[in-house]
């Protein structure tokens, strides 16, 4: 009950950030995207996968696009991916390495999601949704992103508001208008 | 209670009406009665 609630509604007020002025317009909106999403259900996951597949795969497309953006700037973050430097981080840090993992927890609540998920689709679309376009799709856009966390050599033009840093951001033609 | 199989290769896919029902009326419960994420988190033990 609160996992749809709190997604719909944290996913609806970004739009206050994008645009303060939509603030009275948040709840009715996230009230009227619950309904609608309950509404569907009735399609079963055949039918609305075959709208929701194809956004998805846009969305994943778009992570992996602005990964490769950052990337092909600076190729060295790529080093993130290497996981001898996990085995570093945990030889070093020993038990305050294990508590670190706290901060990433939902790593597991996301795995087991993946687990229950395979008893509903199938293994084969599990393995081809998550190999072919969820991996390599996080895959670039986080490796990006640890340019933000290592410090950017170029600094960003725009006042960053916490989530709005480059690597999560796309290019200013793709901005609202107001923002630009 | 009715339980519609969504899918005809697979048995997990069901539909049941009244849970779906049930559940929407709780999330939209939830919605305005917390009326902000951060007010859900908190009351999910998040922050």
């Amino acid at each position: 009950m609160i996992t749809p609630a709190i997604s719909v509604l944290g996913a609806v007020e970004g739009l206050k950030v994008a645009a303060p002025a939509l603030d009275p317009w948040v709840l009715p909106l996230s009230v009227g995207i619950l309904t609608a999403l309950f509404l569907v259900q009735k399609r079963g996951t055949g039918g609305i996968g075959k709208v929701f597949g194809p956004i998805m795969v846009v969305w994943f497309a778009t992570l992996a696009g602005l990964g490769v953006r950052e990337i092909v700037h600076t190729p060295e973050v790529l080093q993130a991916l290497n996981p001898l430097d996990a085995i570093r981080f945990f030889s070093e840090y020993k038990f305050d390495g294990f508590l670190a993992l706290g901060s990433i927890f939902l790593v597991v609540t996301g795995g087991e999601a993946l687990y229950a998920d395979m008893g509903h689709f199938g293994r084969r679309p599990i393995q081809l949704s998550w190999y072919a376009i969820v991996f390599p799709a996080l895959a670039l856009n986080t490796s990006a992103r640890v340019r933000c966390c290592c410090g950017c050599p170029r600094p960003s033009r725009t006042r960053s508001s916490g989530w709005v840093r480059r690597g999560r951001r796309g290019p200013r033609w793709s901005w609202p208008p107001w923002r630009r | 209670m009715k339980v519609e199989h969504t899918s005809a290769g697979n048995g997990g896919q069901v539909y049941v009406p009244i849970v779906n029902w049930i559940l929407m009326i709780s999330c939209i419960g939830l919605v305005l009665g917390f009326r902000s994420s951060g007010n859900l988190a908190a009351a999910y033990g998040m922050r």
